[in-house]
């Protein structure tokens, strides 16, 4: 503790940091509860008084917002659980078997990260245009179900395990399958749910994907959702900022329960030295 | 005897099922495109993005002698530098600010995670209330008139306000995850040498961090290279193209203009830009040992 500020100034710098980040956060929650009559009020309107839940209903009422917040929720929960079956399988594949071309392939996995998503999402979406798969939430799902962020990291986790509980497992007649799902999974499972962290925050926040391949109300995500309703309705602050809010849910529910694990698989592997 | 044989057989194949879905499906989705968007670059396009016949470098051609491109790619530097250096301070600021592991400071922790979890779209859309030029919150504040995402000069730092909001959040997160692996004794030496706390910082724990912060710097051009739902809600890449970065570019051509060859050409800039980035940082990782 020798190398700290004074407690009174690391906490005044603290907070002034803390609520500049959460400066955004707080206004959309703040606007989302206040009337339209007290946001047009001459100076600076910070709380809501009184609360005005209204803006909520009319959120829902404006735009199909508990549809979009649905079918976001189905696509980043199938990408997320699409990423960690083909994840585990794979890692577990590179790290217990012993295979040819193993090296290869693990390396043609890894590169995949080399290509920057900005530069092929054209490719992928002429390829979905011409196979008819616009508006299909296959067309949301599946290029985003394998992930070799999620691969490369479980196989990291997966390598620490001590090769005797592997010889002990087989000992006991358990198949390599029975010892993946049994064994080695939920030994695993603060890596795991890193992952899943990760892999649902980045499917519920991806923008230009589901911009390219949802044309139809019906399939749209709520990020598309919450642009097209500023775009419609620019002037209605408090049901806008609504709809920001729940958008916002997820995430912060995510961050606010799984900081740990969320933290620590995206650390993993980033700290040099 | 015999069940041991179809065991050893069904082992001969069965690594290759279980590594099967990913390799498949990243084949499809990153490897197929990267291809297509090569050969497509190389060629005359269709307005919905198909081969029409090979055109040769034309696309390239095109794309070179075009002053726009210049200004692009100009626009994306100072979008991306400007990007780089304020997350990364941003970062390392709020990093410091927690690393003294006081009780009750896990609310900060909180608070400063949370950027990066949370959709730029949504946040964007909230800035775009806070810029508003008749109402918004920093006029009022301000005092002034100005219609921030409508000028050129303003639309751009603003943009970067969002981004840097944003993107400080991993440099914070992964900073804070270097700054424990600091050693602990450095500190009490430069402390024997008088050092004060802002001089430790920069004396023990910048050096100590160096090498990650230089792993950062190449992922935080890699990914403001790649900044899209902020720039498309607040600005559409206007006024005049002042925020149009090289991933909004390719958008615009492609969605927008129908200029499919141009945006596939400009996809494998990017590709070979991002590339280029990478190899440096492998090459200077090997050369300079920390």
């Amino acid at each position: 503790m020798r190398q700290a500020l004074p407690m009174h100034r690391s906490l005044l710098f603290n907070l002034v940091a803390g609520l500049l980040i959460a400066f955004p956060v707080l206004y959309a929650l703040l606007m989302s509860l206040m009337s339209p009559a007290q946001m047009y009020e001459t100076g600076i309107q910070w709380i809501p008084a009184p609360i005005h839940w209204a803006n909520y209903a009319e959120a829902l009422r404006m735009v199909p917002l508990l549809h979009f917040f649905a079918n976001s929720v189905f696509v980043s929960a199938a990408i997320t659980l699409l990423q960690l079956a083909i994840g585990i399988a794979a890692a577990f594949a590179f790290a217990f078997f012993r295979f040819r071309g193993k090296s290869a392939l693990f390396y043609l996995i890894l590169s995949s990260m080399m290509i920057p998503a900005q530069s092929i999402v054209l490719a992928n979406f002429t390829t979905i245009s011409r196979l008819d798969l616009m508006d299909t939430y296959l067309a949301l799902i599946l290029p985003a179900a394998a992930s070799a962020f999620t691969i490369f990291n479980l196989r990291q986790s997966f390598m620490h395990q001590p090769a005797e509980l592997r010889e002990a497992a087989s000992m006991d007649g358990c198949t390599d399958f029975k010892f993946m799902t049994r064994i080695v999974v939920p030994v695993n499972r603060a890596m795991i749910s890193s992952c899943a962290m990760i892999g649902f925050i980045f499917s519920w926040n991806d923008y230009l994907w589901p911009l390219l391949v949802t044309n139809d109300e019906k399939k749209r995500t709520i990020q598309i959702g919450i642009s097209m309703m500023h775009d419609t309705y620019s002037t209605t602050y408090g049901p806008i900022m609504a709809a920001v809010t729940i958008t916002l849910l997820p995430s912060i529910v995510i961050v606010y329960m799984g900081q740990k694990q969320l933290v620590s698989g995206l650390a993993a592997g980033a700290v040099k030295g | 005897m015999r069940s041991r044989k179809l065991g050893n057989s069904g082992a001969l194949i069965k690594p290759y099922v279980y590594i099967a879905p990913a390799v498949l499906l990243l084949l499809l989705f990153v490897y197929y495109p990267f291809a297509k968007t090569m050969v497509l670059s190389l060629s005359l396009t269709s307005p919905a993005g198909g081969f029409v016949k090979w055109n040769g470098m034309s696309n390239y051609t095109s794309m070179f002698v075009s002053p726009d491109f210049y200004d692009m790619l100009l626009v994306t530097f100072k979008f991306s530098i400007a990007v780089l250096t304020g997350s990364l301070v941003a970062g390392f600021f709020m990093a410091l600010l927690v690393n003294s592991d006081r009780r009750g400071y896990t609310i900060f922790k909180t608070v400063y995670t949370l950027p990066m979890a949370v959709s730029s779209a949504a946040i964007a859309v909230v800035f775009s209330f806070v810029l508003h030029p008749v109402n918004g919150l920093l006029n009022e504040a301000l005092g002034t008139d100005i219609n921030w995402l409508n000028s050129p000069k303003w639309a751009m730092a603003a943009v970067i306000m969002v981004t840097v909001w944003q993107n400080a959040s991993l440099n914070y997160i992964i900073l804070l995850a270097a700054l424990k692996g600091v050693d602990r004794s450095l500190y009490e030496a430069a402390e024997v040498d008088g050092a004060g706390y802002w001089k430790k910082q920069w004396m023990v724990s910048l050096p100590g961090v160096s090498p990650t912060l230089f792993f950062l710097v190449i992922v935080n051009a890699i990914v403001a290279f790649q900044a899209f739902a902020q720039i498309h809600v607040l600005t559409a890449g206007g006024p005049y193209n002042s925020t149009g970065i090289i991933s909004y570019n390719i958008y615009l051509d492609a969605l927008r203009k129908s200029h499919f060859g141009l945006a596939y050409a400009q996809s494998v800039f990017l590709f070979v830009v991002i590339l280029a980035i990478t190899r440096i940082q492998f090459y200077m990782e090997k050369k300079v040992s920390y």
